[in-house]
């Protein structure tokens, strides 16, 4: 237990420190093996994971997603998404805010990213919410948010991460994504219509649309349901797997961003160069965290624990109740894929051991990633709203995200109580 | 310097950006062309060696943007002296362990994929220049860090990609 205490400690130092995380990470991970098990095998093992994380075929699906999400950012897609769901539920109380959040659960299953899908609903969503008169709470609330859909609903980069870190099969991950990801809307409609309860002045109602409206408004998404039917399709199909499915998006993505004219050769090269960074910057974070995940499980760090809980006989649900508590306390304060990238590798062996499944166990991790998202003080998602709107305070948008982050942590306590919703895809599509 | 970084910049930045619109590209044709019995001889070991290349000629620009993913959640209680001074010394350990990696990589991997001969196993592509490459870029990268030393950190830290 100690060596690993000790890393735990230097680890976190550096990282305090502006060491990167994943330098902070391997830097710790290597010094430990070196100490545990000398220095020869120490390099050995980092040069092998430096060079085994570049030649693998599979993880080609991690720029591959993070192309084809840039892509349908540009491609201007969310727009046609907002105006469709916007026809159908615009005139009810709250109906802008719950169509914003319906749209970016659409966008969401075109796309990888919970970042991006709240920056692109910000600059589509936002404007029609000012005109009608809604409160500045509501409408940023709702698109912080909603943007979190991104990642839960596939495809996902937080559960292609997990699903490498813990050698879970992505496909399955990425099915058991979607109900949750159903309920998540479901609930986050509920709590737009809990804020217009509360202040009818919040969201008014805009006018009812015509059924000739909303079928012309439909027929506009066909880009969106293609392009998800074509990548989800083919996955679950079995047609070809989640990496080539990625490939196949991220060139479908290409294909209709180049058939709408919203590529230019300086926007192809910028949205190719911001994702080849993107990946970078994910590989060295997870060869660091693969280094540090090699020095744990080599103490005793892993097994230590699950003595712990069989000595204290705790069950194993007040164990998953304790480890959602921890992550969403961590969320507030902490980076959220460093954080999911610290405590996996502590985390996966203990839960597993104790019978969970590991698919529903990343579905967890998504959704306690996506509170981290909303919860203040550090929130990336309501920094990027705030980012593209200069004149909303960061106060309006704490205050406004509240009631959601509310109904994110009764969605997390129900998918924790009925494993059933997340597993219930995967089982019947017999992944 | 300024020259330097520039050229830098747009020698990795187009070579990454060819690299991945060819994975790209490489991977569709792959999938379409084995449904249609024409497979690309060797596709999968080509993608391996684009990924293998793209990782790592994107590391000097994410280091260089200083994207990298940085915990900041104490440094609102910083004086900026403070930040400053911990940025600079960050970035020497980060070269350090760069310059570490390099070794090790070169200790370990690159000799012995050179001894070796090393190729792929169908179109039997040299493998060798290929772990020079890699090398060539984690020391760019080293040499990335030591130059930020000397430049003050951005106000606010690089993004994610969550």
């Amino acid at each position: 237990m100690m060596p690993a205490l000790i890393g735990f400690a230097v680890m976190l130092l550096l990282a305090f420190g502006r060491v990167p995380i994943a330098l902070a990470m391997g830097l710790t991970g290597f010094g430990g093996l070196a100490i545990l098990k000398g220095i020869n095998p120490a390099m050995g093992s980092v040069a092998a994971t430096v060079w085994e994380s570049g030649f693998q075929i599979t993880l080609s699906v991690i720029p591959l997603f993070i192309l084809m999400g840039n892509f349908v950012t540009k491609a201007g897609m969310a727009r046609e998404l907002y105006q469709a769901t916007h026809s159908f539920v615009g005139h009810f109380r709250g109906g802008l805010a719950m169509a914003t959040v319906m749209a970016c659960a659409g966008f969401g299953a075109i796309c990888g990213s919970s970042i991006a899908t709240a920056a692109t609903m910000t600059k589509v969503a936002y404007p029609p919410m000012k005109d009608m008169g809604y409160s500045d709470e509501l409408s940023t609330g709702s698109i912080a948010a909603g943007g979190t859909l991104g990642i839960l609903i596939p495809p996902s980069t937080i559960m292609v991460i997990y699903g490498i870190m813990t050698e879970t099969n992505i496909g399955k991950l990425f099915a058991a994504g979607v109900l949750p990801g159903v309920l998540a809307t479901l609930l986050l409609c509920v709590a737009v219509q809990y804020i217009c309860w509360r202040d009818p002045k919040a969201g008014p109602r805009d006018k009812r649309a015509t059924w000739g409206e909303r079928l012309t408004a439909i027929r506009d998404i066909w880009g969106v349901a293609v392009l998800f039917a074509l990548v989800m399709g083919g996955i679950y199909g079995g047609l070809f797997t989640a990496t080539e499915g990625a490939g196949i998006g991220a060139f479908g993505a290409f294909v209709f961003a180049l058939v709408r004219r919203s590529l230019t050769w300086k926007i192809l090269y910028d949205v190719l160069v911001e994702s080849a960074r993107t990946t970078s910057m994910l590989f060295l974070i997870l060869i660091g965290a693969l280094i540090f995940a090699n020095f744990i499980n080599y103490t005793s760090m892993p097994n230590d624990l699950k003595d712990f809980v069989a000595q204290y006989q705790i069950s194993p649900i007040m164990v998953m109740i304790a480890i959602c508590v921890i992550y969403v306390v961590l969320g507030t304060a902490m980076e959220e894929l460093s954080m999911i990238l610290l405590t996996v590798p502590i985390f996966f062996p203990l839960v597993v051991g104790l019978g969970f499944d590991p698919v529903w166990f990343g579905i967890i991790i998504v959704v306690v990633v996506e509170i981290g998202l909303i919860s203040p003080p550090v929130g990336m998602n309501m920094f990027v709203v705030r980012s593209l709107l200069p004149t909303v305070s960061t106060a309006t948008i704490f205050r406004g995200v509240t009631p959601f982050v509310v109904a994110d942590i009764v969605r997390l306590a129900i998918l924790v109580a009925f494993p059933a919703i997340s597993l219930y895809l995967p089982a019947l599509l017999k992944l | 310097m300024k020259q330097i970084d520039i050229w830098l910049n747009r020698i990795l930045g187009v070579s990454g950006s060819l690299i991945l619109f060819v994975l790209m590209l490489l991977t569709t044709v792959d999938v379409v062309g084995r449904k249609l019995d024409f497979p690309i001889r060797g596709g999968v070991e080509m993608a391996e060696i684009l990924l293998a290349m793209l990782i790592f000629a994107g590391l000097p620009l994410v280091t260089e943007a200083r994207q990298h993913i940085v915990i900041d959640t104490l440094e609102g209680f910083m004086p900026p002296a403070l930040r400053r001074g911990l940025d600079a010394f960050a970035n020497a350990l980060c070269a350090v362990t760069m310059f570490g990696m390099a070794y090790m990589f070169y200790d370990k991997r690159v000799t012995r994929v050179q001894e070796a001969g090393d190729t792929t196993s169908v179109l039997q592509i040299d493998l060798t220049p290929v772990a020079y490459f890699l090398l060539a870029m984690v020391v760019v990268t080293g040499l990335i860090h030591v130059a930020l030393m000397f430049v003050p950190p951005p106000a606010e830290d690089g993004g994610t990609a969550i």
